[in-house]
């Protein structure tokens, strides 16, 4: 009788667990912290990618051929984000892509994870300084600096 | 309940990219570590290769080694050689290709590298130490580069130098599947600053000597090296050399410069076309090995060390310098030497080799000896040939002799018509101390010794075979001393003993015991004999208190007066 009731009390307890989590449970910012994730985790990816290429040819990459698929994989990018870069100037990998909500996909988390000189978050890649969109949907832009001359 | 697995699927989202995340992090980073230990052994290479450059270009120029050949997929591929001891493969197992280039033409003997299946271009190579060099190439494809490095990347096609081209900032191959580093010229300058020149002269370039000589020359006086080696291989025909100065800017430096035959007697120097010509060399560190200089090629030496070994020098002229001898020494001279040997103040380390002095009809002076010590081991001997009337060693200003088992041999030449007026002068200041040695005199001479300064015979044996005016010339401050069972002359025929053992025209000093005169005419004579009234006693040290001495007359007479 006494483990019928643990039972019983377990059960519903769980029960009252699932039940809470998921109402309380932010999908949004799961997707964020997902979105973030891929994004650093790719930033530091391309950049290893960059460094090798520099090491190899003793120059920066022209082009992201150069660094990917020819010395990393491409890093996965939530939907509706892709990768470029440039070194007219300075040299940058940036993720970039029309957005519908301040998150980003983890954009905005992951611009705080960089100091302001290392990267922007800008309505185009290769900005120079933070400017959030106001209106969305919107073009956002997360440049990370490799090379700053 | 769908919501709870959605919430599981995104979790299981999140934590599958934090594990993709760290495992491309650590696979990216794995190849960027390769990559800098890849260019890191490039550069390891391009040291090795700079380092094991030898100076043997134009002017002792570095050059870069020649490498080798090996096949890679079925065409042949030039790459390093083997004794540089690197990695020749890199850590994706492909061989590091190699192209060397010369910053000058090839030359008439040349070489092929191989880049690939159809392309090829030509070097020359000087073998040194052994070792192949490349003083020579077709052009290099880029401007100032002499040497192209490729490491391929894993999984990439065979690429070679030909594939080589150039950013603007970088060298590379298409697709960049391989690394591409380059030796530069000017690195190779920086390098030879810091280098030996080395020049060799071989028969295969003898056509070039002189403008090679001269070329040599113009660098040394701009570069300076601390170390010059002219090296030459052996040759039936005699090298030529213009005149030539090599003056340090730096005498306290020792710069080094080293000329270096192949064999003992495999190498001639003459004058061009058998002119004169004169070698001069100031505050340098010269070292000489193996080479026959002719009787038409003078050294003049100054402000430094002199180092020969198995040398033959036409007229030398050595001043305020030190002499170290590793082997024998022969000096021929001309006609118009008066003297064939001068050293001043130079101090003069025989060891155990020989000196052998060849004198003309025109040489008055065999070895000029001024100021500083001249110090001859056991074993060695000093031989001297007279063609004319000349004297054998002259020691002045202050100049010290000291022999130690050393044998003093004076000839009169293959015709027998030279003689010597003396074949030691001592002059005032000066001294000479012979010990445990034989001088066989075989030419005929005035006397033997002509002392002014101060001789000492301790152990020696004079063996006249032309008989001699005198033994001993005793002149002005001289001092004599014999001991040792010191013997001149012998009791035989006239040529075998000197008219008069001991002549003393002046002399302070005669000393000495267990010494045996042989003379024709009298064992001594002199003043400094005389002052005693037994002019006719048995032994000589009856006589003044200048004269010490406790001589034997063992043939002639014991007098001064005949």
């Amino acid at each position: 009788m006494v483990s019928l009731i643990i039972t019983v009390i377990s059960i519903g307890f769980f029960a009252i667990l699932l039940l809470a989590g998921t109402n309380y449970m932010n999908f949004d910012a799961i997707q964020e912290i997902k979105g973030g994730g891929q994004i650093q985790h790719g930033f530091l990816q391309l950049t290893t990618g960059y460094l090798t290429f520099q090491e190899l040819h003793r120059e920066d990459p022209s082009a992201l051929s150069d660094v990917v698929p020819a010395i990393v994989l491409e890093p996965p990018l939530p939907p509706a984000l892709s990768w470029s870069y440039d070194e007219t100037y300075r040299s940058w990998f940036c993720v970039s892509g029309i957005v519908n909500d301040p998150g980003m996909f983890g954009m905005a988390k992951a611009r705080y994870e960089f100091s302001s000189d290392a990267a922007t978050l800008a309505g185009s890649c290769g900005a120079t300084a933070d400017s959030m969109p106001s209106i969305y949907p919107a073009t956002a832009a997360l440049t990370y600096y490799v090379r700053i001359p | 309940m769908i919501a709870m697995i959605v919430l599981v699927l995104m979790l299981v989202g999140v934590v599958s990219v934090v594990g993709y995340g760290a495992m491309s992090t650590q696979v990216s980073t794995s190849q960027l570590m390769r990559a800098v230990q890849e260019n890191r052994s490039l550069d390891q290479w391009i040291v090795a290769i700079e380092g094991n450059a030898a100076p043997v270009g134009d002017g002792g120029v570095l050059s870069l080694p020649y490498g080798e050949e090996i096949v890679l997929g079925g065409s042949a591929y030039h790459v390093p050689p083997s004794w540089i001891l690197a990695n020749h493969t890199n850590s994706w197992g492909r061989a590091i290709q190699y192209c060397p280039y010369a910053p000058v033409a090839v030359g008439p003997s040349t070489s092929a590298v191989t880049l690939d299946q159809e392309n090829e271009y030509e070097v020359s190579t000087t073998t040194y130490n052994g070792r192949d060099f490349v003083t020579g190439s077709d052009p290099s494809p880029f401007e100032g580069v002499v040497g192209i490095l490729i490491s391929p990347l894993a999984n990439s096609p065979q690429v070679s130098c030909a594939d080589v081209e150039f950013s603007g900032q970088s060298y590379f191959v298409p697709g960049r599947t391989a690394m591409v580093r380059t030796i530069s010229r000017t690195s190779i300058e920086a390098h030879t600053e810091n280098s030996p020149m080395v020049v060799m002269l071989t028969e295969d370039n003898s056509e070039h000597h002189t403008e090679i000589i001269n070329e040599t020359l113009e660098q040394w006086n701009i570069r300076q090296p601390e170390r010059l080696l002219i090296r030459f291989s052996d040759s039936e025909t005699p090298y030529e050399f213009p005149v030539l100065s090599f003056f340090s800017s730096d005498p306290g430096s020792a710069r080094v410069i080293q000329i270096i035959g192949q064999t003992p007697g495999g190498v001639t120097i003459d004058g061009i076309d058998s002119a004169a010509t004169t070698l001069t060399f100031s505050g340098v560190d010269l070292q000489v090995s193996n080479i026959d200089f002719t009787n038409m090629v003078s050294v003049d030496f100054e402000n430094g060390a002199i180092a020969t070994n198995s040398v033959t020098f036409g007229p030398i002229n050595i001043k305020e310098s030190s002499w170290r001898f590793g082997g024998d020494l022969n000096v021929v001279t001309q006609s118009s030497t008066t003297t064939a040997v001068s050293i001043r103040n130079v101090s003069v380390s025989q060891g155990i080799y020989d000196i052998t002095v060849n004198g003309s009809s025109g040489t008055t002076t065999l070895i000029d000896y001024a100021g500083g010590n001249w110090q001859s081991e056991p074993l060695s001997s000093v031989v001297l040939n007279s063609l004319g009337s000349a004297k054998g060693v002259v020691l002045k200003n202050g100049a010290q002799w000291f022999t130690d088992g050393a044998d003093i041999v004076a000839d009169d030449g293959p015709s027998n018509a030279g003689t010597f007026s003396s074949l030691i002068e001592i002059e005032a200041g000066s001294r000479a101390h012979l010990k445990g040695m034989i001088m066989d005199m075989q030419s005929e001479a005035s006397q033997v010794f002509s002392v002014g300064g101060a001789l000492v015979l301790d152990d020696v044996i004079v063996s006249l075979s032309q008989g001699a005016g005198a033994g001993v010339l005793l002149t002005g401050e001289g001092a004599l001393t014999m001991t040792g069972d010191s013997l001149i002359g012998a009791d035989g025929g006239l040529t075998s003993k000197p008219d008069k053992g001991v002549q003393a025209t002046g002399g302070r000093f005669v000393g000495g015991d267990s010494a045996t005169i042989n003379a024709h005419d009298n064992c001594w004579e002199g003043t400094i004999f005389t002052t005693s009234a037994a002019t006719s006693a048995a032994s000589s040290s009856a006589y003044a208190t200048a004269n010490q001495s406790d001589w034997a007359c063992a043939s002639g007479l014991p007098t001064d007066e005949i």
